[in-house]
């Protein structure tokens, strides 16, 4: 019985693909059918689809993993809203063919949310999207969603969360209230991909039952220049607790209940940006807490150009015992972004994180500019250049790669 | 010597004050302050915004905007701009809240990753999404942030103007000053010519194309600004304007960016 659940527990598909073009069906019909209705109404259909290429000079530490690794992403959008704006409805699946990992293959329903709006309030039920936070380089109480770490490290991309959301606005802020209907596993390479880590994804232990229903709350307040957030999540933990056994070479993975209480805060004085984000969690292993704090410097026409420059500067820490857990424990990040504020919205972003205590250093450089109307390329290029045995990112020693981009938006 | 300049400093004010009431000439604040009133007491209103970027070598580009402007009485405007082109950055917002006087507080919302965060607001001298148009030209212009002085009447195309300058006092300003010239039978600004910190006339906006919405309030549809350096100009084309919409606060909350 355990093994059947944890079977489905390793299934990266939230439901079968069955059953999801069978609601991707239904939901064409709906449009149309809706379409012909005499009141008016927004369609909008979006999103892009992409090639993706990722070279890694460097030969990898497994032997079957690849220096070439071609994939094609397919992420479209479709939106209804009504006319009096109070209806609405998104549905954004999204999926990744890989070209050598298997588990980077995936597909996943990034969006799927139907909402009511009222005068004062909203509420959304279905697979959502939220974001908490105000840094740029680790996004520390950002838990609602689950991290699709496979798809890239920054923990940016993430996988469809099913949810009850209800939102009260006020004058001055908001109070949220959230109902998150199952957990989702993070992903992770297998052995054939680049960026692997030795994490066991067949035998994850997953303490909970998958239709529970996990709880989080957020209230937020703006004071003249100054936007602060106050959240709270109980619930499975998104980032997994990792522990090492003596039999076996690839670590545990551990998903139990924890209690997750954040602040944030992002403020504006003149040219000068200030972020803050911080969490106390509680989990079975430890309690601990994290802080992430940051400023960000704009010189904008800078040099008698159009371009704005912003220089940024974030520390990170982290009180955690198992520091295997995460990357980041006593880290600087030191960055800049250069938008050409051209009609092609050409952007130059580059940072570095090192390491305080450990003195390793990671760095990386992302461009992007648009082609014409509806194309984008995109260039990354992610090193790893110092790293120390017992760090997370030490299995990356060999995995500094470029990345090439191309999507075409619909 | 201390009743010596006192009597000076009496002389000075006696001939200050006759030479205000004796001058009929029209103060440039009282213009501005007019031509404020004429648009103001909306209450909401939507819009339609095409933009066409054009270069020095006639290429053009176009996007496609959606505006929401809610006026807070005494309070100042809060707009909200969706841009829907070109699709890569469909669903990307702007908020803005001015508040006369203080610098605005703005706030980016980006659809990919479901983020609002702020925006530094000295970056009022950048250009708007790359046009020509700066992000303080962008915003609604409130009368305090700017010090006036009646320059002259003109007559232009049989239209009696009258042209004011304004500086700006805001010392994150891209601009020295600026002219305007307004028309005086509906108080409505025709023509806006832009000097740089350098005192350099740079950048000309031309308001055409008014149209009297709810019998009351005159909007321009055609905006072309052009920058005489670059050669380079934006066009914002109003393609519909609708008002008393009945427009939400809250959708003008930060935090209803998300939605």
């Amino acid at each position: 019985m355990s093994k059947a659940f944890t079977t489905l527990a390793a299934s990266r598909y939230p439901l079968s693909a069955l059953v999801f073009l069978r609601a991707m069906a239904f939901t064409g019909l709906a449009m149309t059918a809706l379409a012909d209705s005499p009141a008016a109404q927004t369609f909008d259909v979006g999103g892009y689809g992409g090639i993706e290429l990722r070279f890694f000079p460097d030969s990898a530490l497994l032997a079957k993993q690849k220096q070439w690794n071609p994939s094609v992403i397919l992420s479209p959008q479709y939106k209804y809203e009504s006319d009096e704006n109070d209806y609405s409805f998104i549905f954004e699946p999204f999926l990744r063919i890989d070209g050598n990992d298997s588990k980077r293959t995936h597909f996943d329903v990034r969006q799927l949310l139907w909402s009511y709006q009222g005068n004062d309030w909203l509420v959304s039920a279905g697979f959502g999207k939220v974001f908490w936070g105000t840094a740029e380089s680790v996004h520390l109480i950002d838990i609602v969603n689950q991290t699709d770490f496979v798809e890239d490290i920054d923990g940016e991309a993430k996988l469809g969360q099913p949810m009850i959301r209800f939102v009260r606005y006020f004058p001055r802020g908001s109070v949220e209230l959230f109902a998150l209907v199952g957990a989702r596993e993070r992903t992770f390479p297998s052995q054939a991909g680049r960026l692997w880590l030795p994490v066991d994804t067949k035998n994850m232990e997953f303490r909970s039952s998958r239709t529970r229903v996990d709880s989080a709350a957020r209230v937020t307040y703006t004071l003249g220049s100054l936007d602060i957030g106050l959240s709270w999540f109980h619930g499975i933990r998104r980032e997994p607790a990792i522990v090492f056994t003596p039999d076996s070479p690839l670590a545990t993975l551990i998903y139990d209940e924890i209690d997750q209480f954040s602040v944030d805060a992002q403020g504006v004085w003149s040219n000068l940006l200030f972020k803050l984000e911080a969490f106390y969690r509680l989990t079975a292993q430890d309690d601990y807490p994290a802080v992430i704090g940051g400023i960000e410097y704009l010189l904008s026409s800078v040099l008698d150009t159009r371009a704005d420059l912003s220089l940024m500067l974030e520390y990170v820490y982290d009180q955690r015992r198992n520091s295997i857990e995460t990357a980041f424990q006593n880290d600087l990040f030191i960055g800049s972004r250069l938008a050409l504020n051209d009609y092609a919205t050409t952007s130059i972003l580059a940072g570095i994180i090192t390491d305080m205590e450990q003195d390793s250093l990671m760095w990386r450089i992302e461009a992007s500019r648009r082609l014409g109307d509806r194309w984008r390329l995109s260039l990354d290029l992610q090193g790893f250049p110092r790293t120390n045995q017992g760090e997370p990112i030490h299995f990356w020693r060999r995995d500094g790669h470029a990345r090439i981009q191309l999507q075409h938006f619909f | 010597m201390h009743h010596l300049r006192l009597l000076i400093l009496f002389v000075l004010f006696c001939t200050h004050a006759l030479c205000s009431v004796a001058n009929a000439e029209p103060d440039g604040r009282d213009i501005a302050v007019e031509a404020d009133r004429r648009i103001s007491g909306f209450g909401d209103y939507q819009a339609r915004i095409l933009m066409i970027l054009r270069n020095a070598t006639g290429q053009e580009s176009i996007r496609e905007m959606e505006m929401s402007v809610y006026e807070t009485p005494g309070k100042g405007d809060k707009t909200l701009i969706f841009f829907n082109s070109p699709p890569d950055i469909r669903g990307t917002a702007l908020l803005t809240h001015t508040h006369g006087g203080a610098p605005d507080d703005q706030w980016l919302f980006l659809p990919s990753v479901m983020r609002v965060t702020r925006i530094a607001s000295d970056n009022q001298s950048g250009p708007f999404v790359g046009s020509e148009f700066a992000y303080e030209d962008m915003g609604s212009t409130e009368v305090d942030n700017y010090r006036y002085r009646f320059l002259r009447e003109d007559v232009v195309d049989g239209e009696t103007m009258f042209v004011i300058e304004r500086y700006p006092l805001n010392r994150a300003s891209g601009y020295k000053r600026q002219v305007v010239w307004i028309d005086k039978s509906e108080y409505r600004p025709r023509r806006i010519e832009y000097y740089n910190r350098a005192d350099l006339h740079f950048k000309t906006l031309l308001l055409n194309d008014y149209r009297l919405h709810v019998m009351r309030f005159w909007r321009s549809h055609r905006m072309l600004m052009t920058n005489h350096q670059t050669g380079k100009s934006s066009l914002l084309s109003w393609e519909n304007i609708d008002f008393g919409v009945g427009l939400r606060q809250s959708d003008f909350n930060p935090r209803a960016l998300t939605r």
